[in-house]
Parts: structure tokens; C-alpha cells; sequence
């Protein structure tokens, strides 16, 4: 068998890797729980063997940043499920051991309540109408307004009303479950 | 709403754990979605099901940062009216005061229908020019809006109704005692080209000097 040599694109250079890697690393600190986080290394380690090995099966074709973005990031996602199914499978079987490192830091009374905090807000948003429940969500999620607007190709205006009186509206329905905001 | 309030949301929302018992979304199908390549009914079909689906709002998530879309902005629309907020305050006002001003607000959106404005003209309309705007025609900034006028001399207190072409009240500020108001940024959620704004003057003992002009004043766009 005729072995060839992976060779890089003109295009690619190490900063775009490296700037690649840094992204994914600070993505996963961002947002992966303590679990995740404490893994970030091989998780990104995961996610550029992915790369590197979509540039050595076709070392001719010149990859546009994006798309190495996504395949990255689809990497990423396939491991960190694989790692919670592996999580979850264990902690199902009586004589293994804890896999999961536990978050120290977090106050478990404080976790609790947000988790019900989240469980009813999830019951809040259901009840909304489409649009000011899909601006809500993607506030929550953190994009900004002109991001939401993109996304759900209304205009920006529309957009800050619909977040404005979708955030009323949850606050409202909190306030008849006892949740004072 | 507070930003110590939506942080509490965000934080409520970000710790959700009960999974959907759906299969997961498929990565690709997330990235496209998030850089807006996915087809639009599609993209919203994801987001409503994020409320249910805690996985993909995180999915979601990394994604958005991965992109390099992720804005750590939170809190940038203030959650309550100014008038949600000011509420409170209508109950220290002395009743005849109130009501006056009360006759003036429902006379300024009575005159304003009335009389359709010239876009280019600053006065919509003119009263008993108790009050004269300063540079009321010159756009102001929704993000640092300062309302300024001149009064006459028996002014005691002041009081400012803004409302958006549509005449709804964006914002009232009472017992004003200088010759301005910084009108604060979420008051213009519903705004889009420009304000009408009045004021009405009242002297030591509480009565409504002569009848109010109503002004109108552009305002620039949002910048983000």
C-alpha cells in the first residue's frame, strides 16, 4: 500500500490551528460544565484529530475556515455526548466506581433552586406565544439583539420588543408560581 | 428587570438538566442553525425546542462560541418600563396636580391626531409657549437622550410626557425641579424615528401654568 504523506495546504498555517484550538478551548471552559471542563484538553485534542484527518484523506482541497469551524465543532459535540453516555451508563451499574468529578465550588442549595428556577421557566415559556418565546430563548442564550434578529430574520426592532415583553410575560407567570424577580 | 434578576434567569436557564426524550440533534444541524445556513423554519423549529431540551440549548451554546458569535451581553434591555419603575410615585403627587397633568397628556394625543405634524417642523403644537425646546429638532441619542427646555419664571416644579409617534407613553418624569430629563435607554424599546414630548409647568402651588407645547424631537437608530 502506497502511503501519502499528509501534506498541508498553502493555506493553513500553524496560527489558524492554533487559533482554531484556542476557540474550542475557550468555547468549552465557557459553557461545558465542571465535568467537561476538567477534560478540556483531550476534548480538543479530539476535535482537531478530526481536522488534521479531514486535511490528510484529501491534502489537495483547501478548507475554508468555517468549515473547519463546524467540523470541529461537530467532534467536539460527538465526544462530549459519548463521554456523558459512557457517564451515565456507569453511574447505572452498582459496582462502578463515580465517574463524574463532582462540581466542589458549586452550592448545591443554590443549584438546587435554579434548577427548579429552570423547570419553571421552561413551564413560563411553553405558555408564550411562538415569536416572544423564541426571542426569550435566545436572549437566554445569550445572543444579542441584532444576532436574534439574523437568526429569526425579523427586524431588530421587532426583535427588542418581542425579548422586552416575552421577558414580561415570564416574569408575570414566575410571579403566580411564587417566584419573585 | 434587574440585571441581577437575569442573571438569575440565565443561570436557572444554563442549569436545567432534565433531558428530552427525543434523539439528539444532530451537530451539523446545530452549527448550521447557529451561523444562520439552516432554512429559517427549520432554525425557529430548533429553538422552541430548546426550552425543552436542555442538551441542545447547550449544544446550542457552544456552537454560538465556537463561532465566535457568543455575546457575553446580558442585561443589555432593562426589563421593566420607567413607568413599571416610577409607578410608585403617582401616589405622592397632590391629586389636582395630577389630574391637570393628566387633562394635558389626553390634550396633547387629542392635538397631536389632530394635527398631523410636519416631519421637518419641531413644534407639533404650539400652546401658550410657556415652555420653549431647547434644540428639540436636533436628533437625540437613544442611548444618552437628554430632553432640554426653557420655562418661565413662576416655574416651580416641571413635568415631562414622552410619548412615541403612535402616542404611547414611553415616559413621564415628575416633579422636576431643573430644565432637563435624561430619558433612560429602554424607554425607547418601542420607539423608532422620533418622540413627541411635552412639558407642563406647575407653580408653588401646584397649578398647571397656561397650556403646554408638544415638541418633536428625531432619534437616532440603535447602534449596536
Amino acid at each position: 500500500m502506497k502511503v501519502i504523506p499528509y501534506k498541508r495546504p498553502d493555506t493553513m498555517d500553524d496560527s489558524e490551528d492554533a487559533a482554531l484550538r484556542a476557540r474550542l478551548e475557550a468555547a468549552v471552559k465557557r459553557v461545558c460544565g465542571p465535568s467537561m471542563t476538567a477534560d478540556v484538553d483531550d476534548l480538543v485534542q479530539m476535535a482537531m484529530l478530526r481536522v488534521m484527518d479531514l486535511r490528510r484523506r484529501d491534502p489537495e482541497r483547501t478548507f475554508s475556515s468555517s468549515y473547519l469551524q463546524r467540523t470541529a465543532y461537530s467532534a467536539l459535540i460527538d465526544e462530549i455526548r459519548r463521554r456523558k453516555r459512557r457517564a451515565e451508563e456507569s453511574l447505572e451499574e452498582e459496582d462502578s466506581g463515580p465517574i463524574a468529578f463532582p462540581d466542589l465550588s458549586a452550592d448545591p442549595e443554590r443549584l438546587a433552586q435554579s434548577k427548579q428556577l429552570g423547570r419553571m421557566m421552561n413551564d413560563c415559556l411553553a405558555r408564550l406565544a411562538s415569536p416572544r418565546r423564541m426571542a426569550v430563548v435566545l436572549h437566554l442564550q445569550g445572543h444579542n439583539v441584532p444576532e436574534s434578529a439574523e437568526i429569526l430574520e425579523w427586524g431588530r426592532k421587532r426583535v427588542e420588543n418581542l425579548v422586552y415583553r416575552g421577558l414580561a410575560d415570564l416574569r408575570r407567570c414566575l410571579t403566580t408560581k411564587g417566584v419573585t424577580i | 428587570m434587574s440585571n441581577v434578576a437575569m442573571q438569575s434567569l440565565e443561570d436557572a436557564w444554563r442549569d436545567r438538566t432534565d433531558s428530552a426524550d427525543e434523539p439528539p440533534v444532530p451537530a451539523e444541524t446545530v452549527w448550521d442553525a447557529v451561523t444562520g445556513k439552516l432554512p429559517l423554519a427549520e432554525r425557529r423549529r430548533l429553538i422552541d425546542r430548546m426550552v425543552r431540551d436542555p442538551q441542545l440549548a447547550e449544544e446550542w451554546r457552544l456552537a454560538m462560541a465556537v463561532a465566535g458569535s457568543a455575546t457575553e451581553v446580558s442585561g443589555s434591555i432593562d426589563h421593566d418600563t420607567p413607568s413599571r419603575r416610577t409607578g410608585g410615585k403617582l401616589l405622592s403627587w397632590p391629586r389636582r396636580g395630577g389630574v391637570l397633568a393628566g387633562l394635558a397628556a389626553a390634550a396633547m394625543v387629542m392635538i397631536a391626531i389632530l394635527l398631523p405634524y410636519d416631519s421637518s417642523d419641531t413644534v407639533v403644537y404650539r400652546g401658550d409657549d410657556v415652555v420653549a425646546a431647547v434644540d428639540a429638532g436636533e436628533p437625540i441619542d437613544r442611548n444618552d437622550a437628554v430632553l432640554r427646555w426653557r420655562g418661565p419664571e413662576e416655574a416651580a416644579r416641571y413635568e415631562v410626557v414622552v410619548t412615541s409617534l403612535l402616542l404611547d407613553e414611553i415616559y413621564r418624569a415628575r416633579e422636576l425641579t431643573g430644565n432637563e430629563v435624561r430619558i433612560p435607554a429602554e424607554a425607547f424599546a418601542d420607539v423608532e424615528d422620533a418622540i413627541l414630548w411635552q412639558v407642563i409647568v406647575y407653580d408653588e402651588e401646584g397649578s398647571v401654568i397656561g397650556r403646554p407645547t408638544t415638541f418633536r424631537t428625531p432619534v437616532l437608530d440603535v447602534e449596536w
